[in-house]
């Protein structure tokens, strides 16, 4: 026993180190030790220590894969990809020396967004805007936090001096969310750890009205209320929108919190109460179709989970709330949701029931702009249920049609797989076509973000692909695309 | 100098045919799309039979070389040679294969036994005895390998 001590304790020293060669040769050698012990049949408290130094140390592939996974995140992740309606697509992310770089698709011009930072950059949000690119990240100097920005003009020629929104002030965290409009108004909005009153994170906004070349000051978005981690976005039609999970300073009870501005940003509307709703533990941009005003959220009611829908018809004013019946009950892993301009709506998820081992991919589409939904649709066409589909993005065309891509482990190794529908999510493909050759690579979609965006007639998918079968030979980040023209993929 | 040139033509030609032959030989399609036909079904009892003779031969380099490469590729042959060798396995016996997509089942019967081998104060050993059990198979990209798996945990090293 005092071995199995030895070794467990070795195997965390290594964890922390991330040692994961030497990791693995430990959880060798207690394989040894434990394929001994059960052949022979031995003790079974044994047995049972035994067991649960293996959850111990098989925590450390997969804390180490996760682990591994940071490393090689340095590389690329975040990593997010965007497009504009004129066809211009670009994609954001990190060098492996944590060089933030951004990248046109089309002409390959790449710049370097965070040359000569003092320190560790990470996070990120991207923003395209006609021949504008707009970027922000955290800059961590010990322990201040700067939060950057960078504006690429004219199409990739003119790159703006950096600038600090924030030097410490709000203690920026990573998820930050950037949008503009046509008309010059950039609006740069995150969450910080700056304890404001009783508040441990608080959501603050900045705004610019020249195309990203001078900021007002940070203003709080979420005085009164506590806790708020989720930023969210939108601008549309010259109005900017932000939904917020927060707390209630009173009673302490989780409500979704509304914010507006009708002037880019110099001034905000009162906070106004959507619901109490439960926990939420992932969420989703909100977005527009015609007049009515969307956000939806995945939240659990009593332990039971669901995703929860909100609209309005007036500006915010008035709320209409309710469930995606079918996904009551679901364990969600991750959705993304897409629409056209005639109100259809297309939810992609990937989630299991009770008592099923791997995760499916599915589709929920509404026809009547968010009024009603269809029901909830397994997408993947695959006979057997030993392996996961997981992380789903999807992007519709103005013309009625929808592409979902996932990752998909039919062939053991994870690849790209694609569903398309050509009525407005009706009808899908009898068959999944994968975007690569199927169980050569190990290939991934971003989590947390769409890495699917349509443009110009094209959808692109931007991915990391590992180097072999361990987190640790590295990866490359691999762009994909594809058209639905003359009726079928290509 | 006369009976050289017969022997260096002799070489070409035969390094010409050995050329031909190699590129002719058509490269083994993936059978990753194939959901389990008999071409399929036969190769992974090919495999694991192959398998179990190498085990039951003490030849680990050949074993190791059959297990899924996402194992291969944080454990090094020789981390692994360390592991083997305690367990002794005298016999198999496939008596099922079924194929379903790209996870394959193999049962099979086996007869193993343990020498006596010394834990710190205890001793432990097992006589040659039998066992029946399946374990599971996983086709990547060009061939059925045996997935590593600890069952006492339920984790393997590939996750899908």
């Amino acid at each position: 026993m005092e071995a199995l001590h030895s070794l467990h304790r070795k195997l965390l020293i290594l964890q922390v180190e991330r040692d994961t060669k030497k990791m693995v040769m430990y959880l060798v050698s207690l394989a040894r030790i434990s394929m001994t012990i059960l052949v022979t049949g031995e003790d079974r408290m044994i047995r049972n220590v035994l067991i649960l130094f293996f959850l111990c140390v098989f925590a450390v592939p997969a804390l180490g894969g996760e682990t591994l996974i940071s490393e090689s995140m340095l590389r690329f992740e975040p990593f997010q990809i965007r497009s504009d309606n004129k066809g211009n697509v670009w994609a954001a992310y990190y060098d492996i020396g944590g060089g933030l770089r951004v990248r046109n698709i089309k002409s390959g011009k790449e710049l370097l967004m965070n040359e000569g930072g003092e320190k560790f950059s990470k996070g990120l949000a991207l923003n395209v805007q006609g021949d504008h690119v707009f970027v922000s990240w955290v800059e961590k100097i010990d322990s201040r936090k700067l939060l950057r920005f960078r504006a690429i003009h004219d199409g990739g020629e003119t790159l703006s001096e950096p600038l600090i929104l924030d030097d410490n002030a709000t203690e920026a965290l990573t998820r930050i969310k950037i949008q503009s409009t046509p008309g010059g108004d950039v609006i740069v909005l995150w969450y910080g750890e700056k304890v404001v009153g009783k508040s441990r994170w608080n959501v603050w906004a900045s705004s610019s009205h020249d195309d990203g070349k001078t900021f007002s000051s940070p203003v709080m978005l979420t005085e009164g209320y506590l806790h708020s981690i989720y930023p969210t976005l939108l601008v549309e039609g010259g109005q900017a929108y932000t939904f917020l999970y927060s707390q209630r300073e009173g009673d302490r009870k989780h409500v979704m919190i509304f914010r507006k501005t009708g002037d880019g940003g110099r001034t905000w509307s009162n906070i106004s109460e959507i619901k109490e709703i439960g926990v939420v533990t992932l969420f989703v941009e909100p977005f527009k179709v015609g007049s009515r005003l969307h956000v939806f959220w995945f939240t659990s009611y009593e332990d039971v989970r669901v995703i929860e829908t909100a609209y309005s018809d007036d500006e915010g004013d008035t709320w209409t709330t309710g469930f995606i019946e079918d996904t009551r009950g679901l364990d969600l892993g991750l959705f993304d949701v897409a629409h056209d301009t005639k109100g259809h709506i297309y939810l992609a998820l990937s989630g299991k029931r009770e008592g099923e081992k791997k995760a499916r991919v599915y589709t929920v589409v509404s026809a009547d702009n968010g009024t009603t939904w269809g029901p909830l649709t397994n997408l993947r066409n695959y006979p057997y249920d030993h392996t996961k589909a997981v992380s789903p993005s999807v992007a519709a065309t103005p013309e009625g049609a929808v592409a979902v891509v996932w990752v998909d482990y039919r062939n053991i190794r994870s690849n790209i797989y694609m569903q398309y529908s050509t009525d407005s999510g009706r009808t899908w493909q009898n068959k999944d076509m994968p975007l690569e050759e199927p169980g050569r690579f190990n290939t991934r979609l971003r989590l947390l973000d769409h890495s699917l965006t349509f443009s110009g007639g094209h959808f692109y998918v931007l991915a990391s692909r590992l180097h072999g079968d361990s987190e640790a030979g590295g990866s490359s980040l691999i762009f994909l695309d594809f058209n639905l023209q003359n009726g079928g993929a290509q | 100098m006369k009976k050289l040139f017969p022997c260096i033509g002799l070489c070409l030609v035969l390094l010409f045919v050995t050329a031909c032959a190699t590129s002719g030989i058509p490269a083994k399609s993936s059978l990753s799309d194939d959901l389990g036909s008999p071409e399929k079904t036969a190769l992974l009892r090919e495999r694991a039979d192959n398998f179990w003779s190498a085990l039951s031969n003490e030849e680990y380099e050949k074993v190791y070389y059959l297990y899924d490469p996402f194992f291969r590729s944080v454990t090094d042959i020789n981390s692994y040679y360390g592991t083997m060798g305690k367990v002794k396995y005298h016999n198999f016996n496939i008596t099922d294969v079924k194929v379903e997509g790209n996870v394959g089942f193999i049962t099979i019967d086996v007869v193993y036994s343990l020498p006596k081998v010394k834990m710190r104060i205890q001793e432990f050993e097992v006589p040659p005895t039998e066992g029946a059990f399946t374990e599971k198979w996983l086709y990547i990209y060009d061939n059925w390998y045996k997935e590593f798996y600890i069952h006492m945990i339920e984790m393997g090293t590939a996750e899908y």
